[in-house]
């Protein structure tokens, strides 16, 4: 019963995303930065957009990482040996 | 400038963190103080010149992260500062020297990452912060010395993360159809589509889990109940409010129609009634507080279904006040009791921390100069017909379930000595509710407040005599799955049927 | 746990080549592929060879435990401050040192300090949770 159950959701997730349109839309940012890649002024684009453009998004990525260390270090670490 | 609100306690954590390294853990404490309190600073200058936004690095609104401050998020900005104020002043000296810095980082952490995902227009830079947030306060949840701490934050990592990985599809999916991040050019660039539905119903579902509404509220009481009592005044105050301004964003963002309204509406209200119902039927003090959390962001996600975002942002600030101080006054009598048992409580020798408790019982029922009663007063405007009825039910019967908690806790106990910091600073947060209230609307409505306390008082003396406190609900316990796997199981499955009727709903 | 003679030899010799490896990514990493993530990881794999060739008890004695976290706060705070410093000239994150020719290492401005800090913040909070978990399963 309980198979029957996730398989019908799981089947149904699965139509609805399937019937879906993933082709990209026209314009927008992604457009920008290919554009404006003088802007920046740096070869990479990968990092011109990481480093600089979204450069904020980077330092909370870090930060999350950070947190999850931290947080990993309060249970897991307070035992000296 | 306004990214510098989220940058000083980013700092503090970071610096903190090498204190042990350098043998300077003593200072911990200080530094945390500083780091918490520093973004008062800047608030001034951000309120001075309000409705003002930025873009950070300088660059054009296309390519970069858009901050800004209007009048949308002012309540949740200052509603984080004023609790985590007292939360600080709380804190401090409050974990044992072994944890005490590890446990200081991650609510500067908490701090920082909470007030960046306020203050940001970006659905990336959203998530990306307010995962911040959540992830910290795992840990948080976790270092309780209550028994089933860890498994309550196990339970809320894993639905936190699912609805996070459920919510960042669906910014994807924004993504790829509109183009940008940015909410004010997806708003103007925005052609409704079926894909845009589909993440729509994704991103509220995934916020809905992570606010705890009913049906979704499961991970909410456990993680909620088992805290430290700072922590928990944290996560009810301040973390469930941070998907909630996600919702805000969206419904400002999207055109939602009767179509997406009426389940929000519908989940708001089933989630004001379980909450309180739960609530009353609790023995534990800090379960009774959780299952009200449930209740009271029913109405946060009221103010967003009635399209009246405004008023969701006022009911915010107004919980998060309220509730902090609830949490952080009846979590001090339970610690200094060594128990959560309501019967057991009792605040008779301690005349600050009832009328605390007193006064904050007052506002979060609604009665008037309290600051609970103007978040209401705005929530109602929109209401019609029945459903204005059924929103006066919910502040009756959330009269009656404190009316039940101060009953208990009225009760002559023994007598115990609790530090005046502690004391002191419950009593403040219950006078910055009423003075709050008084600011923000000062308007009192004696006729109907009565009415509605007798008929509570009525209503509680009647369920009493009927003996419905007695009851003890082992069925709704989580100790009724035999594994933490088949509890997963269950409410991911209980997950995936909500998902799928906003899918259906909303397509 | 020590692993044989050939292993530890191998790894010996390969890890000063990835940490040269991620510093060339950390620096370059405006320039050419590359950046600050990728170099954290690598620097953090590194060490990580090390502790699983050599055992976590002689690695701690070269990097010390103190010594990671303090290479991770200090690098975080350290992107904290760059961006913070930007508001001095204009705004927050906002590149100030920008110049030089288009390609060469100064053209980055801000952006190669970044990496850098990006990189040891990553590498660093790798080995430190690395180190977090063998000193807890090596606690009895």
């Amino acid at each position: 019963m309980k198979r029957v159950i996730a398989i019908i959701l799981l089947l149904t997730l699965a139509y609805v995303f399937t019937s879906l349109d993933y082709s990209r839309s026209e314009g927008g940012s992604y457009e920008y930065y290919i554009t404006s890649w003088k802007e920046v002024g740096i070869p990479n684009l990968v990092t011109a957009i990481l480093a600089d453009w979204r450069a904020y998004d980077s330092l909370g990525e870090a930060t999350l990482l950070f947190t999850a260390i931290a947080g990993f270090y309060l249970l897991l670490g307070g035992k000296k040996k | 400038m306004i990214p510098l609100i989220v940058a000083f306690p980013l700092a503090a954590a970071f610096l903190t963190s090498i204190l042990p390294a350098l043998r300077r853990e003593r200072f911990s404490k200080h530094l945390f103080l500083i780091g918490m309190l520093s973004p008062w600073l800047i608030l001034p200058q951000i309120i001075n010149n309000l409705p003002s936004n930025e873009v950070v690095g300088n660059w054009s609104r296309v390519s970069g992260i858009e901050v800004a401050v209007d009048a949308y998020n002012i309540p949740f900005i200052v509603a984080e500062l004023i609790l985590s104020a007292f939360v600080a002043l709380y804190v401090w000296g409050y974990y044992p020297r072994k944890i005490e810095n590890k446990a200081y980082v991650l609510i500067l952490l908490l701090h920082s990452g909470l007030l960046g995902a306020f203050i940001s227009r970006d659905l990336f830079n959203y998530y990306i912060y307010m995962e911040i947030a959540s992830v910290a306060s795992f840990a948080l949840v976790g270092i309780s010395k209550e028994k089933g701490a860890r498994r309550a934050a196990f339970k809320y990592t894993v639905f936190s993360l699912l609805a996070s990985y459920i919510f960042i599809l669906g910014i994807g999916i924004i993504y790829l159809k509109t183009g940008y991040l940015n909410l004010a050019l997806i708003k103007e660039n925005l052609e409704m589509s079926r894909e845009i539905n589909v993440a729509l119903a994704l991103s509220f579902t995934s916020l809905l889990l992570k606010s705890g509404i009913f049906p979704l509220y499961f991970w909410l009481p456990d993680a909620h109940s088992k805290a430290d009592a700072p922590v928990s005044a944290l996560l009810s105050g301040l973390v469930v409010k941070a998907p909630a301004y996600g919702m805000i964003l969206l419904t400002l963002t999207f055109p939602i129609n009767t179509s997406m309204q009426k389940p929000l509406l519908t989940l708001a209200f089933l989630s004001m009634f379980f909450g309180i119902a739960m609530a009353i039927l609790q023995k534990n003090s800090e379960r009774l507080l959780a299952y009200h959390t449930v209740s009271q962001m029913g109405y946060v996600l009221l103010g967003i279904s009635l399209l009246n975002p405004l008023a969701a942002a006022y009911y915010a600030l107004a919980h998060s006040l309220f509730k902090g101080g609830l949490f952080l006054s009846v979590g001090s009598l339970a610690e200094h009791y060594g128990t959560r048992d309501l019967e057991k409580l009792s605040y008779r020798n301690n005349k600050s921390l009832m009328l605390a408790i007193v006064l904050l019982s007052l506002a979060i029922g609604g009665v008037s100069p309290f600051i609970g009663a103007f978040g209401k007063a705005m929530l109602i405007e929109n209401l019609k017909g029945f459903l204005k009825y059924a929103f006066y039910a919910g502040g009756i019967g959330t009269l009656v379930s404190f009316t039940k908690l101060n009953y208990y806790l009225s009760k002559r106990g023994e007598k115990i000595e609790i530090p005046r910091r502690k004391e002191a600073i419950s009593l403040s947060l219950a006078i910055l509710t009423l003075l709050g209230g008084i600011y923000l609307h000062p308007h009192l409505s004696v006729f109907k407040d009565s009415i509605s306390l007798v008929i509570a008082i009525f209503i509680f003396y009647l369920l009493r005599k009927l003996g419905v406190f007695e009851v003890s609900f082992k069925a709704f316990t989580p100790e009724q799955f035999k594994t933490l796997g088949k509890e997963i199981n269950a409410y991911m499955v209980l997950f995936t049927a909500v998902l799928l009727l906003f899918l259906f709903n909303f397509l | 746990m020590k692993m044989s003679l050939i292993v530890r030899t191998t790894t010996k010799l390969i890890s000063p080549f990835l940490v040269a490896y991620s510093a060339y990514l950390m620096l370059y990493g405006h320039l050419s592929p590359g950046g600050g993530f990728q170099a954290g990881v690598i620097l953090a794999v590194s060490i990580i060879l090390l502790i699983t060739s050599h055992g976590y008890n002689r690695v701690r004695k070269t990097f010390k435990f103190w010594e990671v976290q303090l290479i991770e706060g200090i690098s975080g705070g350290f992107l904290v401050l760059l961006a913070t410093a930007g508001v001095v000239f204009g705004g927050f994150f906002y590149n100030f040192l920008r110049g030089g020719e288009l390609g060469s290492l100064i053209s980055g401005g801000i952006i190669p300090l970044f990496n850098i800090g990006v990189a040891l913040k990553v590498g660093a909070a790798f080995t430190f949770m690395f180190y977090i978990l063998l000193r807890w399963v090596e606690r009895d």
